[in-house]
């Protein structure tokens, strides 16, 4: 006999350590094997029922055909939650918190209906109804929710977009990393010079636009900009000729919810040149036509 | 922070070089300063005309700078590779005695070990004005080597000569004054991948030191093919 198999995401806010004891206690008295890994319930769990708490969409898939139970919020609650939890590596909270948005919006697209946090009671397949506790009255800190912007909306349509300022981005041997933006000098071999900053993107069409300043101090620059999930990107090179302000900008499809990254190389040695990076801004596109979509 | 191998040896502040005629009076580099230690390897790598020679030639006092100071602290070679140090029609053997007097060094002595390593022979005898490029560059070498510099300055000398002079020159500076320091200007990239530890690159009036040899090979292999 197949086992009941349930699957709950949860977004940060204020609820979400009452929602996860309160669910983990009904499924626990239910003889649920409970966890945090696909991989783990497949080898482990038991054959009653099986919950897992997921943390990403690749979780959520490899946990295949389960009852889906996801709790959200608004998108400021859930920044400033996580920004309380992190507050020294806001960058890494919003990487974390990308991982859930994109699984929520993954989920949403296979219909899966959303459920508030700030309700009281759940109604759960095979577990019933579920009360949480009320949570203690704490305010979390107010963070700049802007660069998980293009998740106001639950599940970004098109034209969702937000803005991914330099420090979200890692400077690779970046000198005078004080300035910001730090001033990269291009003298050197062909290198990585700025990437980042990994931030989970649901399936769909996406575009970068990089925002840069160059000093050419009188010699030609060539880069090289990336865009896309690991070795899965779309490339691009310039050769700049002029000091100035430029913008490049480059599409790529996610197939599946992925770690957006922006890659800007020197493509190859240069002598001269300076460069500073100011930050990117994606845009959510329309589907090309004809595009497949990973569809489990 | 860089540490001068041995201590310092050579100091350089603000170095520039300009030449009258120069178009625009576009300096051929200018703000140059660095430091040499007393064990230190360093290449000079630039496109043809960029001043590597003239460099060369201003630290060993050959030619004068525009703007800048130079401050050895150990001795010096003439520009090894460059004939300007002779007297053209003084014989190799006159020029030998005059610098071994300039030197404070026992001439024949000196002259067995300049013929040794030269093999100039009878053409000692001959004014140096009649000799081949090639000829005065050993007869400088070998004069060099002699003398015991501390520091050698080598403008492509290595590349004068045969296959067997040109090992002749690596072994005696490169394994048998292991001690010394060096600045060489050089094209040749796999010479100062295995001898240099620092690279200057002189390129369109601006210099930069590496002290990744390799580095400063990629960029300059760029400069050229570009």
């Amino acid at each position: 006999m197949n086992p009941a198999k349930i699957g709950f995401l949860i977004l940060p806010s204020p609820h979400e350590r009452a929602w996860r004891s309160a669910v983990t206690e009904a499924a626990v008295a239910a003889g649920f094997s409970v966890a945090k890994s696909a991989t783990w319930l497949k080898s482990n769990g038991n054959a009653v029922g099986q919950l897992l708490i997921a943390g990403s969409a690749a979780e959520a898939r490899d946990f295949g055909d389960a009852h889906w139970v996801v709790v959200t919020t608004e998108l400021t609650t859930a920044v400033n939650t996580m920004s309380a939890r992190v507050p020294h590596a806001l960058s890494k909270g919003y990487r974390l918190l990308a991982e859930l948005l994109a699984a929520q919006a993954w989920l949403i697209d296979k219909g899966v209906v959303l459920s508030h946090s700030d309700e009281k009671s759940l109604d759960l397949p095979y577990l019933g109804a579920i009360t949480r506790e009320c949570a203690p009255d704490e305010s979390p800190p107010v963070a700049d929710a802007s660069p998980l912007s293009l998740y106001c909306d639950a599940a970004p349509s098109v034209g969702a977009s937000a803005e991914w300022p330099h420090d979200l981005f890692v400077f690779k041997n970046a000198a005078k990393a004080i300035l910001s933006p730090p001033h990269i000098d291009l003298t050197g071999r062909g290198r990585v010079l700025v990437y980042g900053p990994r931030f989970a993107l649901p399936p769909g069409r996406w575009q970068a636009t990089a925002n840069f300043t160059v000093d050419t101090e009188g010699s030609d620059l060539f880069l090289k900009f990336q865009w896309g999930v690991g070795e899965d990107f779309h490339e691009m090179q310039v050769t700049l000729q002029n000091s100035g302000a430029y913008e490049v900008t480059l599409d790529h499809a996610w197939n599946f919810v992925g770690s957006a990254e922006l890659r800007v190389w020197a493509a190859n040695a240069h002598f001269l040149g300076r460069m500073e990076f100011h930050g990117a801004k994606v845009v959510r596109l329309p589907d090309l036509e004809g595009e497949l979509r990973c569809a489990s | 922070m860089w540490d001068a191998p041995g201590g310092i040896g050579l100091e350089v502040t603000g170095l520039g070089k300009t030449y009258k005629h120069a178009p625009g009076g576009r300096p051929l580099f200018k703000d140059l300063s660095f430091t040499v230690g007393r064990q230190d390897r360093l290449a000079v790598l630039g496109r043809n005309g960029q001043g590597k020679s003239t460099l060369i030639k201003i630290l060993g006092g050959a030619l004068g700078a525009t703007s800048g100071r130079i401050d050895w602290r150990m001795t010096n070679s003439w520009p090894i590779g460059f004939a300007g140090g002779f007297q053209g029609s003084l014989s190799g053997r006159d020029n030998i005695r005059f610098l071994s007097r300039l030197y404070k060094r026992d001439f024949d002595e000196m002259l067995r070990r300049v013929d040794d390593f030269a093999e100039l022979g009878s053409k000692l005898a001959l004014p140096v004005k009649h000799y081949s490029s090639g000829m005065r560059a050993r007869l400088a070498f070998g004069l060099s080597l002699t003398i015991e510099f501390e520091c050698y300055l080598i403008d492509e000398l290595v590349a004068v000569g045969d296959a067997r002079f040109q090992r002749k020159c690596r072994e005696e500076l490169f394994e048998h004054r292991a001690d010394r320091a060096f600045i060489m200007a050089s094209h040749d990239m796999r010479l100062i991948e295995k001898h240099c530890e620092r690279v200057l690159i002189i390129e369109s009036g601006r210099v930069k030191m590496f002290h990744d040899v390799r580095e400063a090979i990629d960029i300059y292999s760029w400069l050229r093919a570009a």
